[in-house]
């Protein structure tokens, strides 16, 4: 499998993060809407059987990867210094690195807080037809997250040619990303085709590009990460049916830190059974490469 | 279900007179302004969101199609596979509508968020005024005592880049109805909007708007 890095560019702000497992399921829509169940029934059996064909990371600011979890350290030397407590804090807010320290083939960037999101509070208002006043219980409050820098980058693990993958993320994306997107949320655009990176050939410690569960069969010591719950929300045409949630599920995020001594190109698998329809599944897999 | 096929509008609006699209105050900041348009908060440009539009559009229809008093004044969500609004512009997941819903599929039209063009872009970084700052004024019938309140708007004259996009699927009949309701539906909500306002204060002479050099995703020019 190739690990491809492919850079978008907002347009509008998003109503929904851009995170691997969101970004897997427009593609697995995209699918679905240009090849008819008959297309993404072959897509979703191919990435359920283990040997998937494609596999997303999260979205970071072009140049830039997520923050590995540290290892937690036992402060050993008392009296810091103001300089040192200042560095020490400053380490702690960082949110992203150059990606050119851990994969190579991408420019060296500098600026580790370029990109972060500003999340906005917008009034939005439902008005009544007949007095073309407020609705009684019509006004609501939508939060907007608007990027700092236009371009992002994501990773695509994937056996298919770069050819297959540009197609499938441009049809990702054409219908808009997440929630709004009918109201001018998520317009994002493909800047260029998939890029083949290299990650670094050696080294047994690990850092996940994206949301993922771990496996109790797989080889992993040692995890650190930050977790976070996900109650995904059906879209297209499930997106009206009686129950459009999946069920919850526990995910580790971008940034999950972990050793292991087998070469691996991701971790996770698709979830199951997270909805009463059983076609419906959630992506818990993500590219991960060697940072040490 | 599947998706046949994709009709892009893109084009310019004209703001012909005063554009007031409200920013909401959750915050109260002493000289502030007590009626904000919505603007960039990065970079302070106004812009016109698609929620705005398209709301106006799916309201002036549904006057058209006369479902105001169908629905109490309330937004149509009967979710029916044919209703013309919620098959163009979606319907809400009720228990009602659920059944029908995979008959109906999801929202054909997405509207974007209309950004001012790269042209007035340039000349509001250059610091020309798009804004403007008109005081309106309520009168007290018998003393004459004054209420008045100051309102921002958009000038005339300012130009916002515009793009929709609408979605054909096949959901068993080969694309017909979709086809059929673009012209029906989305070209008939834009030729309505142009007639009618957006924003706030469209009785009194805010928000008319006109559509320029619309064209398709073939570069064909749409005329309304």
């Amino acid at each position: 499998m190739t690990l491809y890095r492919i850079t978008l560019r907002l347009c509008s702000p998003l109503a929904t993060p851009l995170k691997g497992d969101t970004i897997w399921g427009h593609i697995a829509w995209g699918i679905a809407n240009h090849e008819g169940d008959e297309g993404i029934g072959e897509f979703l059996s191919r990435e359920k059987s283990g040997d998937p064909s494609l596999v997303v990371s999260s979205a970071f600011p072009t140049g830039m990867l997520c923050r590995p979890i540290p290892e937690p350290q036992e402060r050993t030397k008392s009296g810091l210094s103001a300089e040192e407590y200042a560095k020490i804090k400053l380490n702690k807010k960082l949110k992203y690195l150059a990606a050119a320290d851990y994969v190579s083939g991408v420019a060296e960037m500098s600026g580790d807080e370029a990109g972060s999101f500003k999340a906005v509070p917008v009034l939005h208002n439902t008005i009544d037809r007949s007095s073309n006043a407020v609705l009684e219980g019509g006004l609501y409050m939508v939060q907007e997250e608007w990027a700092g820098t236009a371009d992002w980058d994501i990773y695509v693990l994937s056996s298919d040619p770069a050819e297959r993958v540009q197609e499938l993320c441009e049809w990702a994306f054409e219908n808009g990303y997440g929630a709004d997107a009918s109201t001018g949320k998520g317009k994002i655009l493909v800047k260029n085709s998939p890029e083949p990176v290299e990650a670094r050939k050696t080294g047994s410690v690990y850092m996940a590009l994206g949301p993922f569960v771990k496996e109790s069969n797989t080889i992993i010591t040692d995890l650190r990460g930050d977790i976070f719950i996900r109650s995904g929300r059906l879209g297209g045409d499930f997106a009206s049916i009686v129950v459009p949630y999946k069920k919850t599920v526990l995910l580790y995020d971008a940034g999950a830190v972990f050793t292991s001594e087998k070469r691996l190109g991701y971790v996770g698998k698709i979830l199951p059974n997270v909805h009463m329809d059983p076609r419906i599944c959630q992506s818990a897999f993500t590219p991960v490469i060697p940072i040490a | 279900m599947k998706q046949i096929g994709n009709k892009k509008i893109t084009g310019t609006i004209v703001v012909k007179t005063g554009l007031h699209v409200g920013a909401g105050t959750d915050k109260v900041e002493i000289g502030g302004m007590d009626n904000p348009i919505i603007r960039n908060p990065l970079n302070r440009e106004p812009y016109i969101p698609g929620s705005s539009l398209k709301g106006k559009m799916r309201s002036l229809l549904e006057w058209k199609f006369d479902l105001v008093e169908k629905n109490a004044g309330r937004v149509c969500s009967c979710g029916e596979p044919d209703c013309k609004i919620c098959r163009v512009f979606g319907a809400g997941n009720t228990a009602k509508t659920s059944e029908s819903a995979k008959k109906r599929g999801p929202s054909r039209l997405i509207v974007r968020d209309a950004a001012l063009t790269e042209d007035w872009s340039r000349q509001f970084k250059e610091g020309k005024t798009l804004v403007e700052e008109k005081s309106e004024n309520s009168l007290n019938r018998i003393t004459a005592e004054a209420n008045p309140r100051p309102i921002e708007r958009v000038v005339p004259g300012v130009e916002f880049s515009f793009e929709m996009i609408y979605r054909i699927l096949d959901t068993g009949d080969g694309g017909k109805t979709d086809g059929e309701y673009f012209d029906l539906v989305v070209l008939e909500g834009l030729r309505l909007l142009q007639n009618d306002y957006l924003g706030g204060g469209g009785t009194r002479g805010n928000g008319r708007i006109g559509f320029k050099d619309l064209k398709d995703e073939s570069n064909k020019e749409i005329k309304l």
